[in-house]
Order: structure tokens, then C-alpha cells, then sequence
């Protein structure tokens, strides 16, 4: 599962997942990717989950990118503990995702099909997410058959 | 080249100022460029959004009535709320047509059909290049042909055919496409899976940071 090699400091404080995800929001290297539309802690365990559902459905062809990664580090107490002496230790990471994100992206393969193994990614997370496709001109999602004569008529 | 006229109004800078201006159906923007005062102006948000959904035209003529106000501009930056799409700011690079200027152009890829009868994937590295030219001669977009292309074939940006009188910035061997050959196989197994995650993010098999569970 994705974890960092080294870190400075083992454990962090829990943060805030405020806004909108102001980086990693556009589809960068695929033709396709999963959206994030809530704000989350997504576990490594869920990340590979999902890779593996999404590379499953594309056995063949097509090539996939992870664009999060799990850099923050959840501790716990054992079971059963009384409260106090101290902060638990590190159990598991995770990657903060606000909305906006892109989760996951996908190249090579027909759109019917990464839209099916980007759904079926997403029901391996704990949040809602959204099918994007790639917009290489400055129209809007949905607005690009736009034509001269029908807009004249708005 | 494709002129289009869009007609601007004065607008307060501001946060609260920009945010009145959507709740009106504008997107604010802001003018700038060499030897002008930047002006911040709104623009209707219907008429920007059909505007750029027919037109990949680079050079725009904006048009202020009072205070009067008129510039040739280029969208230098498009602001849009993640989720939604819906335009927040334009940023409009005021330019002078008799001056070279530099601008991002597509790259529109044709024969991508008779790649695939082959068998074949085309993988983009560059989906546009940045040119310097005359604003009059901005192309709209740079055709490639991969019909031509065998596996293991690799189309630089100095390849790509522009016309006379621009000047390529981008550098020429940058790769714009590749053509592979697609994995064939059947069921991916446990390992296979695995694998390919740290293929793909870089992964190593190094001493994890902390003890996982």
C-alpha cells in the first residue's frame, strides 16, 4: 500500500479539510477522471482498493494515475485503554482530499469503459465522487456543440 | 482571425465587490498589459461562455462605454470553481496587434481512427505548444497526423508543421505523442495489481516510515 519512505515527525496534528481543493483540480496527464465532491480523509487501504477495482475492470490497455497520495499519518490507543499518558501511536495513513480533487485519472482506453471502472473506483471510497472528461477549450463542461445559430437565439 | 467584440462594464474591486458582480450573471476580470493602468471590468457571464464554446480565437476586442475604454486582449487566465466549471475571473492581457506575442496553441490530433484499426494507443505528452507570432497570426490549433505511425513511434514538437512566420518557443524535442502497442492479457493477478501501483506513483519496497498495521 502507498506510504511515505521517511518522514520528519511521526505524528500530526488532525488539521481542517476546508474549501475547495485549490491544486490537483484539473485532469493533468489522462482523458478522464474521478472527482471528489466531498471533503475527506481517504486511507491508504481505501486508495488501493480502488486502484485495484479500477485496474481490474481495464485489464487490457488503457494506463492509470493515482493523483493522491496517503502523507498523513492517523494514530490510535489500543483497546481498551485509559485516557491519558500521551498521543497513541501511528496505525494507518491517510490522504486529505477536499472537494475538487482529482482522485484518480485514466488514458487509453474508450469512454464507456473508464466510466465504468471510475464508478466502480468510486464505490470503494468513502465519498461521493463525479466522472470528468478532459476539457481542452475554455468552454464549459456540456457547452462546447454550442453553435453560432443557436446562440444568437439565447 | 476570428475578432470578437465583448462588451464590458466598469466594476469595484473587492472580494465583496466581485462576488456581487456573479450574483448579477458577470465574471470579473481585470485588463492589463504594457505602458495601462490594470482596469478591473465585468463581463456578462452567457455571453463569455457562448463566446468561448464557438470560438477558439485567441485575440478579443473588449469595449467599455463609460468610462470609455477599448483594447485588443488575449485570455491570459481562466479562474473556474472546481466542481462546477462556472467562470470566476478572467485575466485579459492587453496587447498591441503590431507586436509579437507569445500564446498557448492546441494540438488537434487527426488519423487517431486508423491508429486504432491497427491496434494501437496514441499516449499525449503535450496537448499544446507555446508559439510567438503577430496576434493576427495565432493559429487556432496545430493539426497532427498519427495515421502514419508504427508502434514505438514518437512525434516531437519540431516536427509538428506550422506555418511561415511563427516561431516555435516550446522546446523541439519535447515528445507530444507516443504510438504503443496496447498490454494484452487476461486476468490480472494479485501480484500483477500490486505491482503496478508502485509503477505508478513511484513506490519503493524501502523501510516503511512508521510501523503499519
Amino acid at each position: 500500500m502507498l506510504m511515505p519512505k521517511r518522514v520528519k515527525y511521526r505524528k500530526q496534528q488532525k488539521g481542517t479539510m476546508k474549501g475547495k481543493a485549490s491544486r490537483g483540480n484539473e485532469i493533468f496527464y489522462g482523458e478522464y477522471g474521478l472527482m471528489a465532491l466531498e471533503p475527506a480523509w481517504i486511507s491508504d487501504k481505501q486508495i488501493e482498493a480502488a486502484r485495484v477495482a479500477l485496474t481490474r475492470y481495464i485489464k487490457r490497455g488503457g494506463k492509470v494515475w493515482i493523483r493522491i497520495f496517503p502523507d498523513k499519518p492517523i494514530t490510535k490507543k489500543p483497546a481498551e485503554t485509559r485516557m491519558g499518558s500521551g498521543k497513541g501511536n501511528p496505525e494507518y495513513w491517510v490522504a486529505v482530499v477536499k472537494p475538487g480533487r482529482i482522485l484518480f485519472e485514466i488514458a487509453g482506453v474508450p469512454e464507456e469503459e473508464a466510466y465504468e471502472a471510475l464508478r466502480l473506483a468510486g464505490t470503494k471510497l468513502p465519498i461521493k465522487t463525479k466522472f470528468q472528461k478532459r476539457q481542452d477549450t475554455l468552454a464549459e463542461p456540456g457547452e462546447k456543440a454550442v453553435k453560432e445559430d443557436e446562440s444568437a437565439g439565447d | 482571425m476570428d475578432q470578437d467584440v465583448i462588451f464590458v462594464k466598469p466594476r469595484a474591486t473587492g472580494k465583496g465587490a466581485a462576488r456581487a458582480c456573479r450574483r448579477e450573471g458577470l465574471v470579473p476580470a481585470i485588463v492589463y498589459g504594457k505602458n495601462t493602468e490594470p482596469v478591473p471590468v465585468a463581463l456578462d457571464s452567457k455571453a463569455v461562455r457562448q463566446l468561448f464554446a464557438r470560438t477558439q480565437g485567441h485575440i478579443h476586442h473588449i469595449v467599455m462605454e463609460d468610462p470609455k475604454f477599448e483594447a485588443d486582449v488575449m485570455v491570459q487566465d481562466v479562474a473556474r470553481d472546481p466542481i462546477t466549471g462556472s467562470l470566476l475571473h478572467l485575466d485579459l492581457h492587453k496587447i498591441s496587434l503590431t507586436e509579437k506575442v507569445r500564446a498557448e496553441v492546441p494540438i488537434t490530433i487527426v488519423g487517431e481512427t486508423e491508429l486504432e484499426k491497427k491496434g494501437l494507443i496514441l499516449q499525449r505528452q503535450l496537448r499544446e505548444i507555446t508559439v510567438e507570432c503577430l496576434p493576427a497570426e495565432i493559429p487556432d490549433s496545430v493539426v497532427l497526423d498519427v495515421s502514419g505511425l508504427s508502434v514505438g513511434d514518437t512525434v516531437t514538437a519540431g516536427e509538428l508543421s506550422l506555418p511561415s512566420g511563427i516561431r516555435l518557443v516550446t522546446s523541439p524535442s519535447e515528445v507530444v505523442a507516443v504510438a504503443v502497442a496496447p498490454k494484452i492479457g487476461g486476468e490480472m493477478t494479485e501480484a500483477e495489481a500490486g505491482e503496478g501501483a508502485q509503477k505508478e506513483t513511484g513506490g519503493t519496497e524501502e523501510k516503511p516510515a512508521t510501523p503499519h498495521a
